[in-house]
C-alpha cells in the first residue's frame, strides 16, 4: 500500500481547502490536498455573483454582521460571523495582491454590486465568474508554495484514535488502489451536498462526503434541516433544469414575473422585491407555481430586458453566453425560473479556527456549520471559504507543528481496506437507481416546503433505500473506478439525507431556509437552538445546543 | 430527437485496442452533448463520461464530436445533426472511454509557465486599475483549462515541444497585459513559439469561453517588436516592404509587380479597384487574372495600381509593427483617395481582412471606400445576371476555406455560393468537421511561411489529408493558400488540382452581352 505522510491533509480542492493550504504551507508544515476528481471540480469555480465585504468608508462590519445575521434568522453563531465579517476586508486585498482582479469601477477602484439582503452594496465580484477567479488564484498559489495536490483519490475513512485524528485513507480513482494518508491534522473542505436533491446546481461531487466522513469519527454534525433553495434555478428547457441564475441577474436589475405577467414579488416581499433573502423570494415562487400561476414549464419569468444588453454582456458575461447556446437570449426575452438545492448550511460543528470537538480535526467552507444561520446570504459562502479556510489552515499547521506525527494503527486500515473492497462484486440492486430515487425523494418531501407527514415518509422510504443500498454492489473496474465512487458516495448521501430530514422532522417551526407548513412560525423560545447529531458509542444521538448570541439579540 | 451515436470505447484493463460502439437514444431537442453521453449511460452503465459542473466551469467534460473538440456541457446536439461520432481529447493518456487525463494543463500553467502573478513593485491596497483594462483581462482570465484549444491548434498538434500552444499563450499574453506583473512575459513567450502561433483563430472557435487567444498573440508581438524580440527574417520581410526597390514580402522587383496585367484592359480612373495584393501579383497571378478578366466579362469597369501597388501591410502587422503597419495603410489610403476610387476588389483575404477591419479597428486608418473580396462581388455579378453560367462542368470539388476569409471576416458563404450555381459541380466538405468555421489554417497565417517554411509546410500536407477522398480539385479563395496547397501537392506526390474559385468560374461563365 502507498503511504504518504504530511503534517496537513486537506481534504476538498476548492476555495476553502485551497485557502487552507496555503496558510498552512506559509508556516512551513508539508500540506496535500487530496480531491476526489479533477482539479477545478468543485463548486467554487462555479460560483458566480460575488464575494462579500465592508470596503467602502460607509460601509462597515458591523452592517455585514447585522445583515448575515439578520438573514439567518439569529440561528447563526455569532462569533463566527465577527470573525468572517471583520476579517474578510483584508483578504479582499489579499486576494489582490495574489493576482485576482475584480471588476472595478469608473474611476479603477474596486466594485461592489447589491445583492439579496445587503443594507450595503458590498459584493465584491469578478465578472460573473468570481469563483471561478478565486480558484486560479488559489490554485496557483498553492502549487508555488508546493503544496502537493493528489487528484482523483476518493477519501473513504478519517482515521482517529483516542479522540485525535492520525490520517486518512484515500482510493485511487485510477486502478483502485488504497493509499493510506498518515497526517498530523486533517481540514475537512469537501463542499456541500445539493446532489441529495434531484433538482440542484451543485456540482456531481456535492455528495456530503465531509459530513459522512466527519459523523462515523464522532464529530458533532448540527443545522442539518437547514438547505438553501437557491429562487432562480433555470426551469427550461429540460438539459439545464436546476442550474444556477445568478443573484446577480437580480442585482443588476432582473425583476421576477409570474405568467399573468405580474410583478409577484410586491405581494411577498414590497420592500426589498426581487432583493428579499433567498428563502423568501423561492417560497414566493414555490406558492406562485402551487396556485398556477406558473409557465407551462413550472417555473416563473426572470426578465432583464430592463438592464441594458452592454451591461448584460459585460456584468453577465457567461450567463448571457451560456443561455445563447441553449436558444434563450436573456436581452431579449425572459428565462423560465424555479427553485433549486444550492447550499447546504448546515455541516460541521466549529470553532473559531475551524477547529472540532476530534483533535487534529478540522473544518471549513461549506462542510462546516454556523456561519450562515438558518440561511445564506449570496457571496457570504466565497467569504466564509476564504476567512474560515484560512484560520483552519493556520491552527492545523500550529497543531502540526507541535505534535508528533501519530503512529497508525495497521489493524484499523485494513478492515477499512477489506471493507471497501466489499462494496464489489454481482447485484441486482443497482446503486444508481438508489441514488435516484433518494434524490427524488429529498425533493419531494424535503424540499422548500416540508411538513410532518411527507417528512415521515421521506424517513420511511430513506430506510428502504438503506436496506437495499446493503445488498448493491458494483462491477469491479479497476481502470478509472468512477463507479466505485458513485457507490460509495450514495452511501455518504444516504447518510447526509438522514440527518437532514431528521433534524427536518425534530425542528418543529419554520425559520430561515426551513419553512413547515404545520408549523409556519417562528419559535424562538423552544427553536432558537441548534440541532446536533454525533455518533455515541456506535449510536446516533441528537440533542439541542443554543446558539451563540454576543453582538445581537434575537428580535 | 432520435440520435445514432458512435462511441469511443477502450478499456485500457479489458481492451486490446479502442473500439467504437453505437448507441441509439432518444433525446430532448436541446439536449447537450453531456444529456446525449449520460442517456447512452443509461443504456451503457460501464461508459466513463467525464464530467462535474454541467456548466462549462469545470473543464472537465470536454470531447471531440465529428471532429470538433468541444465541452460537452455547453455543446447542444442539434449543433451536430442525428449522427455523431464521440471520441475522446486527442493528445492526452486515455484512463477509460472518454476520460483523459488533462489536468496537467493547470499545473503545467502554473509551474512551468508562471501563469500566476508576479509583482515587482511592492502591493498598496486598494490598487485602482482602469476598468476597460480589467475588463480585457477577464475576458483572457476565462479559461478553464479543458484543452479543447490545444486539439484545435494545427501547430501544437504536430510540434508541441517548441510551440507552447494557445494555453500558454493566453497566459502569457494575459499577465503581458496585467499593468501589476513585472515578469518579463514577452520574452517567455518568444522562446514558447510566439512567433509560431498562425494566429489563426481556431482556437478561439472551439474555446467554450471563446476567449481570442490569436488577439492576444497579436498584442505580445507588438511587444515582442518593440523589444527587438520579433525573427530576423521578419525584420528583414519588413525592410523588403519598406524598401521602394522591392515593396513585398517576397523579395521580388518593384518593377515586376504589375506583369499580370498584360492583355487585361484597364479603365484608368474607374471607380472600382483591382487590388492584387504581393501573393497574387508575383506568386498567383491566374487568381488576380481570372478575376479581372471576369470584370470585363460583367462590363465592370476596373483600374490597377500596376507597380505602384503597396503592400497591405499585413506580414508588418502580424510581426508586430503595428506603426509600421499605420504607415502602410496611410499611404495606401492616400493613394486610393487621390484615384477617386469608391469600390476595392481583391482576391487576397489577407488585403481583404487588413483593408476592411484591422485598419480602421485596430491602426485608426479609415478608408473612404468599399472593400469587398473577389468572390463577393463575382456572386453579385452573377446574381445580377451580369456573368452568366454557359457550360456545365462534372466535377467534385472541395473548398478550403481561408483563415482571414472566414474565421476573421465571417465570409462562408459566398464561394459556396458561386460553387453551387455552377452546374455538373459538386462540392464535399473538408473531412472530420474542418471547414467553415472549423477550417484548419494552411500553414502560412502568422507570418510562419517566413519565419518556418518547412514547418509551415508540414502544416499544409497535414491539412490535405481533410481532402475528402473523392474531391478531384480543391477550390481556393486565397492566393496565400492555393500556393500552400500546391506546393503540399506536390510534396506528398498527390494529383490533387489546386485552382482559384474565380479561374474555375472563367471556364464556365460569358459577360452578359453574349
Amino acid at each position: 500500500m502507498e503511504v504518504i505522510t504530511t503534517d496537513v491533509l486537506v481534504v476538498g480542492c476548492g476555495a476553502a481547502g485551497l485557502r487552507a493550504a496555503i496558510e498552512a504551507a506559509k508556516l512551513g508544515v508539508d500540506v496535500v490536498v487530496v480531491t476526489k476528481s479533477r482539479i477545478g471540480a468543485a463548486a467554487t469555480p462555479m460560483a458566480e455573483g460575488g464575494i462579500n465585504a465592508a470596503l467602502d468608508p460607509r460601509d462597515s462590519w458591523e452592517k455585514h454582521f447585522i445583515d448575515t445575521v439578520t438573514a439567518g434568522v439569529f440561528l447563526n453563531e455569532q462569533h463566527l460571523v465577527e470573525v468572517l465579517t471583520k476579517e474578510i476586508p483584508r483578504h479582499i486585498y489579499e486576494l489582490e495582491e495574489w493576482g485576482v482582479l475584480f471588476t472595478r469601477r469608473e474611476d479603477g477602484a474596486i466594485a461592489q454590486r447589491p445583492f439579496g439582503k445587503q443594507s450595503f452594496p458590498r459584493t465584491v465580484f469578478a465578472s460573473d465568474r468570481t469563483g471561478h477567479e478565486l480558484f486560479t488564484v488559489l490554485l496557483s498559489q498553492a502549487l508555488r508554495l508546493g503544496v502537493e495536490v493528489v487528484e482523483h483519490h476518493f477519501v473513504t475513512k478519517i482515521f482517529v484514535r483516542d479522540g485525535r485524528v492520525w490520517g486518512a485513507l484515500a482510493w485511487r480513482v485510477k486502478g483502485w488502489d488504497p493509499v493510506l494518508f498518515r497526517a498530523k491534522t486533517v481540514v475537512l473542505a469537501s463542499g456541500g451536498a445539493g446532489q441529495v436533491y434531484s433538482i440542484t446546481t451543485t456540482p456531481i461531487e456535492s455528495t456530503g462526503d465531509g459530513v459522512a466522513l466527519a459523523l462515523e469519527v464522532g464529530a458533532e454534525i448540527m443545522d442539518m434541516e437547514m438547505f438553501q433553495f437557491h429562487p432562480t434555478g433555470a426551469a427550461w428547457p429540460p438539459p439545464i433544469r436546476g442550474l444556477l441564475i445568478t443573484e446577480a441577474a437580480r442585482g443588476e436589475g432582473g425583476v421576477l414575473i409570474n405568467a399573468l405577467g405580474e410583478r409577484f414579488m410586491a405581494r411577498y416581499a414590497p420592500k426589498e422585491m426581487e432583493l428579499a433573502a433567498r428563502d423568501v423570494i423561492a417560497r414566493a415562487i414555490w406558492r406562485e407555481l402551487q396556485e398556477s400561476r406558473g409557465t407551462i414549464h413550472g417555473g416563473v419569468y426572470l426578465d432583464l430586458r430592463r438592464v441594458s444588453c452592454d451591461r448584460i454582456r459585460r456584468r453577465l458575461s457567461s450567463t448571457y453566453r451560456w443561455l445563447l447556446r441553449y436558444g434563450i437570449d436573456i436581452c431579449r426575452e425572459p428565462i423560465e425560473v424555479s427553485p433549486t438545492a444550492h447550499y447546504m448550511m448546515g455541516g460541521i460543528r466549529i470553532g473559531l479556527n475551524g477547529e472540532t470537538c476530534i483533535k487534529g480535526l478540522y473544518a471549513a467552507g461549506e462542510v462546516s456549520a454556523g456561519v450562515h444561520g438558518a440561511n445564506r446570504v449570496g457571496g457570504n459562502s466565497l467569504a466564509e471559504c476564504i476567512v474560515f479556510g484560512a484560520r483552519s489552515g493556520r491552527a492545523a499547521a500550529l497543531f502540526a507543528k507541535s505534535e508528533p506525527l501519530p503512529v497508525f494503527d495497521r489493524e484499523v486500515v485494513e478492515r477499512e481496506v477489506r471493507h471497501v473492497n466489499s462494496i464489489e462484486g454481482r447485484s441486482t440492486v443497482s446503486y444508481e437507481d438508489v441514488r435516484r430515487e433518494l434524490r427524488n425523494i429529498m425533493w419531494k418531501y424535503v424540499g422548500v416546503i416540508r411538513d410532518g407527514e411527507g417528512l415521515k415518509r421521506a424517513l420511511e422510504s430513506l430506510d428502504k433505500l438503506k436496506k437495499l443500498m446493503a445488498e448493491a454492489r458494483v462491477e469491479a473496474s479497476h481502470t478509472y473506478a468512477v463507479d466505485e465512487v458513485r457507490f460509495l458516495e450514495t452511501l455518504n448521501m444516504l447518510r447526509v439525507a438522514e440527518l437532514i430530514v431528521k433534524a427536518a422532522f425534530m425542528r418543529r417551526e419554520s425559520r430561515g431556509a426551513h419553512y413547515r407548513l404545520d408549523y409556519p412560525q417562528r419559535n424562538d423560545s423552544e427553536w432558537l437552538a441548534h440541532i446536533v447529531f454525533r455518533y455515541e458509542g456506535g449510536v446516533l444521538r441528537s440533542y439541542k445546543i443554543p446558539v451563540t448570541i454576543t453582538r445581537l439579540s434575537p428580535r | 430527437m432520435k440520435v445514432k451515436a458512435r462511441i469511443f470505447r477502450f478499456d485500457p484493463a479489458k481492451d486490446e485496442g479502442p473500439w467504437f460502439a453505437e448507441y441509439v437514444v432518444e433525446v430532448d431537442e436541446s439536449a447537450s452533448i453531456l444529456d446525449l453521453l449520460l442517456e447512452i449511460k443509461k443504456k451503457a452503465p460501464d461508459l466513463a463520461v467525464p464530467y462535474s459542473c454541467r456548466v462549462g466551469r469545470c473543464g472537465s467534460c470536454a470531447v471531440v464530436v465529428n471532429g470538433i473538440p468541444v465541452l460537452a456541457c455547453q455543446t447542444p446536439v442539434k449543433r451536430f445533426g442525428h449522427m455523431l461520432e464521440i471520441s475522446p481529447l486527442p493528445g492526452f493518456r486515455v484512463l477509460k472511454d472518454l476520460v483523459v487525463d488533462n489536468s496537467g494543463i493547470l499545473r503545467v500553467g502554473v509551474e512551468v509557465l508562471s501563469g500566476y502573478l508576479r509583482r515587482t513593485q511592492p502591493y498598496v491596497p486598494p490598487e485602482k486599475i482602469p476598468h476597460n483594462r480589467v475588463e480585457y483581462l477577464h475576458e483572457f482570465k476565462q479559461c478553464i483549462a479543458c484543452g479543447a484549444c490545444l486539439a484545435a491548434c494545427p501547430v501544437y498538434s504536430i510540434d508541441k515541444h517548441r510551440f507552447g500552444g494557445p494555453h500558454a499563450m493566453r497566459i502569457l499574453a494575459q499577465y503581458a497585459e496585467d499593468p501589476r506583473d513585472g515578469a518579463p512575459r514577452v520574452e517567455e513567450a518568444a522562446l514558447r513559439g510566439l512567433y509560431m502561433c498562425l494566429t489563426c483563430g481556431n482556437c478561439q472557435v472551439v474555446c467554450p469561453h471563446e476567449i481570442a487567444i490569436h488577439r492576444g498573440v497579436l498584442a505580445l508581438r507588438r511587444k515582442a517588436y518593440s523589444a527587438e524580440r520579433a525573427p530576423f527574417k521578419l525584420v528583414d520581410v519588413i525592410d523588403a516592404i519598406e524598401d521602394p526597390e522591392t515593396g513585398n514580402p517576397l523579395y521580388m522587383p518593384r518593377t515586376e509587380r504589375g506583369a499580370w496585367i498584360k492583355g487585361l484592359r484597364p479603365t484608368p480612373n474607374a471607380r472600382t479597384l483591382v487590388f492584387a495584393g504581393c501573393m497574387a501579383s508575383y506568386a498567383d497571378r491566374g487568381s488576380v487574372r481570372a478575376l479581372a478578366l471576369l470584370l470585363e466579362l460583367a462590363g465592370v469597369e476596373y483600374q490597377v495600381l500596376g507597380s505602384e501597388e503597396l503592400c497591405c501591410g499585413m506580414p508588418i502587422f502580424l510581426a508586430g509593427s503595428w506603426e509600421k503597419a499605420r504607415k502602410q495603410a496611410e499611404k495606401l489610403a492616400k493613394m486610393l483617395k487621390s484615384r477617386g476610387i469608391d469600390v476595392v476588389v481583391t482576391p487576397c483575404p489577407s488585403c481583404y481582412r487588413m483593408l476592411r477591419k484591422e485598419y480602421p479597428e485596430v491602426l485608426g486608418v479609415e478608408l473612404e471606400v468599399e472593400v469587398l473580396h473577389a468572390t463577393q462581388l463575382l456572386l453579385d455579378l452573377l446574381r445580377k445576371g451580369r456573368l452568366k453560367i454557359r457550360k456545365r462542368v462534372e466535377l467534385v470539388v472541395t473548398y478550403h476555406d481561408p483563415c482571414d476569409l472566414g474565421r476573421h471576416m465571417g465570409v462562408y458563404d459566398e464561394p459556396r455560393e458561386i460553387l453551387r450555381t455552377i452546374p455538373g459541380v459538386k462540392l464535399v466538405e473538408m473531412l472530420r468537421g474542418r471547414y467553415r468555421e472549423y477550417s484548419r489554417c494552411c500553414g502560412a497565417g502568422g507570418d510562419l511561411k517566413i519565419v518556418d517554411p518547412e514547418l509551415s509546410l508540414r502544416i499544409a500536407s497535414e491539412r490535405l489529408s481533410d481532402v475528402p477522398r473523392d474531391a478531384q480539385v480543391v477550390l481556393h479563395a486565397c492566393p496565400t493558400c492555393k500556393i500552400q496547397f500546391t506546393e503540399a501537392s506536390t510534396r506528398i506526390g498527390t494529383k490533387l488540382q489546386n485552382i482559384s474559385v474565380q479561374e474555375l468560374l472563367l471556364t464556365v461563365v460569358g459577360g452578359d452581352d453574349e
